[in-house]
């Protein structure tokens, strides 16, 4: 196809070869009739007459297109914009802004809630969780379950499973903890995932498991880890001092079937007891142990329905053959089946996201709103301005239609550049929120977020619903065919005036809920953060070993833990470490049943929080004891049983007395409490202070431990330590999750922190936005009224009248936006009452503080105008114009 | 938006659209030759103005009236000349011009020749 300034081109050339072949033939025939060839081409050219017009007239024949009028707008709006640069940058550093906002939570909503596994026909993938009488009893399965029903089915063309285990992988003298999962041998065959090289795990795979162990490792790990080798399937890796073959790797795009974390590695299901504690770890074929997350493949052109139909039967049968024999009878006669379910974004928790999501989402759209709005005042009063140059075009004949295309042209050129611009800004806002999100966190658990092409879509459709947004109105304002008294140079504008205006009381209402929603999630945060947590965070390092999955047994783990913990006595600098189960504010906890003697209580069994912790574990976490003892090394196993409490615990089972030297009861044996400790918070920082009780490691059963270390040194230097001091029990023995306690707790508040510092940036940015607004409309207000204020200073009026004239205009606006806003930010802070601590959704004093930071920063954008206006000269006024 | 051909077409140029129609039911013939054989058969009383033959000739054109191809003169090889040729369209539309035509002078005959009208209707 040729472009219509082409076809213009030729029909231009075939006119004029046209016309000269006319004015041959004539000069030949006048040739003919006697004349000399020179006079002959006169005497045509005479005959023929005005050339030049008859091309006009021929052009006007064929009449214009649309697209060489677009052609035409385009070029005029560059022009124009041109003309006028700091509309231009003004305009499209809005629109960016707003788009960029957008489109970076577009990106995060896409890759969270969105985005589909990246395997061929995800949409065939289902899930499914067994359902009795509708409500969902259990959604992983045990191995013979998933092949059974993988078997008998008729509607599924393949039925897998998988379960996410931590993997030790230790190869050339280095070792790390990476995500793997063991997977049954359908796994890849249902997900039509291909191998880059190699070959990936098949039912023979899982068969011969227990002989030959082989793993299939990702794409990036190979890249990364092993620098793309291509001697890769030779190698043998140790994976929890295990050796395993590498037979494959998987294609680049496929990083496992969650999407929100990286897999980097797959193991057949039947290599199980390598990777799980004991007993589970021998159970992984029994039909007593439901363990595997399934996901299938649907048949091509079955529907979700139809698949459901044909499976009911058949689940209904395996369910009861599989059944606890005491359970049977009564599962018999029950409605019990695997309900599908969407499996195209692989086995993904989301709703966890969903609320912040949406939240973010409605904030960034007021973000975008007000944007829109100042650029359409903007707009409005470039039209002002322009308003002659319009009169001038309808006078001259354009139609109405025709002024509000061109127009429309220039408002999408903005909105492109705005479009562009807002790219840019949510390739930047994305990785400084992933870093944001992921502090200090170590690469598995990162979501893919990226600008992809439903990204790229999402923020060029966005800006051309901007563009009809900001520019339509102004547009068709300013095309009023209202030629006399533009042209006579009347500056009246009555209705686009009263359009700015109610656009700027528009844009300090919505911002205004911005302002209010920052204040509220600013208190909040502050509130999280002065919380006196009981135990004093700065300074301590948290870190994880599992001896256990090297391949130690667990008394020789217990041995590990202390050959590590006097390491670290001996390092410099490390001035107190030990060890727990339940690290504070990580998230996790333990609940246990006791009974306290002649306490008597409506409740029939007490159960409280627990805590399992080593010696020096108060001393390293700066915890007070208000009486009685730590833990030490005399309480082990055989000694009396001891416990710590802290204050809630006592004040309610010893109310006004010492708890210390009294007992209860815990799985039959008698613990006598021997410390007395300051309350403090335990899984995380938005719960209620509850009752806690310490028990010493040695007096209980387990072997998974948090090392906790205090140290005077800087952070890194500390680390250093650390791993020295690990390194020297055992090099292979990897250290994983080392975190500063502070940014532990920091997470356990991610949301607030994300919504906290977005919501600021966007109420500065809005704030601004609307002193802009103000700012112009002031200023058009008095280059409109320069005339009017002239006469008033020449007939006496005071520079304070003046200044009072246009400042009682511009806090009319401002006030009456704010009274428009309060109602709004009030509502809408409701949707944020879930994330809130410490402050209600209803603040006043927050509220009164958005108000004012309104008021001040609009007087404040009218101060320079205003001035200006107490400026003008009386004589220079007059003649104006 | 510019202004489109048919409100620019006033009685003449309309007749004229009527004439070059007319004209190609002889075959094929580009602008000269139109303009001669007007001028030849109307004994030179109507002179075709350039200024318009072309317009109207592209006008026709775009309207599917009449095609257009570039071929070389019949005598000379050398020159090629655009020549017109009438399409199907075209045929349809001269006979409702013509049609029309006749009507409006004979409505203009009544009009100005009352008497004379009459007896030969």
């Amino acid at each position: 196809m040729r472009f219509f300034w082409q076809r213009r081109k030729q029909h231009e050339e075939e006119l004029e070869r046209e016309l000269q072949a006319h004015l041959d033939a004539e000069a030949e025939e006048q040739c003919d009739a006697g004349l000399s060839p020179e006079a002959a081409r006169y005497a045509a050219q005479r005959a023929f007459g005005n050339r030049t017009l008859t091309k006009e007239n021929v052009r006007a024949a064929w009449g214009v297109t649309f697209l060489e009028t677009l052609g035409q707008d385009l070029r005029y709006a560059f022009r124009s914009l041109r003309a006028s640069p700091v509309f231009t940058l003004v305009a499209i550093t809005s629109l960016g802004l707003g788009i960029g906002a957008n489109t970076a939570m577009f990106s995060f909503v896409n890759a969270l809630l969105l985005k589909e596994l990246p395997v061929p026909e995800p949409r065939r993938l289902v899930a499914f969780a067994d359902f009795e009488d509708g409500r969902m009893q259990a959604n992983v399965f045990s191995l013979p379950v998933i092949t059974e029903l993988d078997k008998r089915n008729q509607a599924l063309a393949g039925v897998a499973a998988r379960f996410p285990v931590n993997v030790n992988v230790a190869a050339d003298s280095r070792s790390e903890r990476l995500s793997g999962e063991l997977v049954t041998g359908k796994y890849f065959s249902t997900l039509q995932v291909q191998p880059a090289i190699g070959r990936l795990l098949t039912e023979d795979d899982i068969r011969a498991g227990t002989g030959n162990p082989v793993c299939v490792i990702s794409y990036s790990l190979w890249q990364t880890r092993f620098g793309g080798d291509p001697h890769i399937l030779t190698r043998k890796l140790m994976l929890n001092a295990h050796p395993y073959s590498v037979i494959g790797v998987t294609e680049k795009r496929f990083f496992g079937s969650r999407l929100q974390s990286r897999i980097d590695l797959q193991l057949p299901v039947s290599r199980a007891a390598d990777f799980l504690h004991a007993p589970l770890s021998s159970m992984w074929n029994s039909t007593g142990f439901s363990w595997l997350q399934p996901l299938a493949r649907l048949k091509p052109g079955l529907s979700v329905a139809r698949a459901q139909a044909m499976i009911d039967p058949v689940a209904h049968a395996i369910l009861v053959e599989f059944a606890d024999p005491s359970e049977r009878a009564s599962i018999t006669g029950k409605k019990t089946s695997f309900r599908l379910s969407d499996g195209s974004r692989g086995l993904n928790q989301d709703p966890h996201y969903a609320s912040s999501g949406a939240v973010l989402m409605g904030a960034v759209g007021l973000v975008l709103l007000i944007a829109c709005a100042n650029v359409a005042n903007l707009l409005l009063a470039r039209a002002a301005a322009r308003s002659k140059e319009f009169a001038v075009r309808l006078s001259l004949g354009a139609s109405r239609p025709r002024i509000v295309k061109q127009l429309m042209v220039e408002s999408l050129l903005l909105a492109a550049g705005g479009g562009a611009a807002g790219l840019a800004l949510a390739f930047w806002m994305n990785r400084t929120l992933l870093l944001f999100i992921n502090s200090g966190q170590t690469s598995g658990s990162a979501i893919q977020v990226e600008l992809d092409t439903a990204v790229i879509s999402f923020s060029i459709l966005l800006s051309l619903l901007t563009a009809l947004l900001f520019g339509l109105a102004p547009a068709w304002q300013s095309a009023k065919p209202n030629i006399l008294p533009e042209l006579k140079g009347v500056q009246e504008q009555i209705a686009g005036l009263k359009m700015r205006r109610l656009l700027i009381v528009f844009q300090i209402a919505l911002s205004m809920m911005i302002l209010f929603a920052a204040g509220l999630m600013t208190r909040t945060l502050a509130h999280l953060k002065t919380i006196d947590l009981g135990f004093d965070p700065a300074r301590v390092i948290t870190f994880h070993l599992e001896p256990a999955m090297n391949g130690y047994s667990d008394e020789r783990s217990e041995a590990v833990f202390a050959d590590v913990l006097a390491k670290l006595h001996a390092q410099p600098g490390l001035t107190a470490s030990s060890l727990a189960v339940v690290t504070p504010l990580e998230g996790s906890m333990i609940s246990l049943a006791f009974e306290v003697p002649g306490h008597v209580d409506t409740s029939s069994d007490l159960q409280t929080n627990f805590n399992m912790v080593s010696p020096d574990y108060f001393k390293t976490l700066n915890q007070v004891i208000l009486a009685g003892r730590e833990f030490d090394g005399h309480d082990v196993q055989r000694a009396p049983k001891v416990a710590i409490v802290n204050q809630l615990f006592a004040n309610q089972y010893f109310p006004r007395q010492n708890p210390v030297g009294r007992h209860f009861i815990m799985g039959k044996q008698d613990v006598q409490i021997v410390g007395f400790v300051k309350n403090s918070y335990y899984q995380q920082l938005r719960e209620k202070l509850c009752p806690l009780i310490y028990l010493p490691i040695k007096q209980t059963q387990s072997s998974n431990y948090t090392v906790l270390v205090r140290t005077a040194l800087p952070e890194q230097q500390a680390i250093k330590g650390i791993q020295h001091a690990v390194q020297a029990v055992d090099p292979k023995l990897p250290i994983y999750g080392v975190r500063v306690m502070q940014d532990l707790i920091d997470d356990g508040i991610t949301s607030e922190r994300v919504l906290t510092f977005l919501a600021s940036i966007f109420s500065g940015l809005v704030t601004l936005l609307c002193c802009m607004g103000v700012y112009g409309l002031i200023a058009y207000a008095v280059s409109r009224r320069t005339r009017e204020v002239g006469v008033r200073f020449a007939i006496g009026a005071q520079k304070r009248d003046v200044a009072q004239l246009f400042l009682r205009e511009s806090a009319l606006l401002i006030l009456a936006g704010v009274i428009l806003g309060i109602p709004l930010a009030l509502v809408s802070a409701r949707v944020l009452k879930s994330l809130l601590y410490g402050v209600e959704p209803t603040d006043t004093s927050t509220l009164f503080l958005a108000v004012t930071i309104f008021l001040i920063a609009g007087l404040c954008a009218s101060i320079l105008p205003v001035r200006r206006a107490t400026r003008i000269e009386p004589t220079q006024a007059l003649r104006y114009d | 938006m510019g202004k489109d051909s048919p409100d620019r077409i006033d009685l003449l140029q309309g007749t004229l659209d009527m004439l070059i129609l007319r004209t190609l039911i002889f075959g094929p013939a580009h602008g000269h030759q139109i303009a001669k054989h007007i001028q030849r058969t109307t004994e030179e009383m109507l002179q075709v103005e350039h200024g318009s033959l072309y317009p109207a000739l592209h006008r026709l054109e775009r309207k599917g009236w009449i095609a257009a191809k570039w071929e070389p003169a019949a005598k000379e090889l050398k020159r090629e000349f655009k020549f017109y040729r009438l399409t199907a369209a075209g045929k349809k539309q001269l006979v409702a011009e013509e049609s029309k035509w006749k009507k409006m002078t004979a409505a203009i005959a009544r009009v100005m020749w009352p008497a004379t009208e009459e007896e030969k209707g």
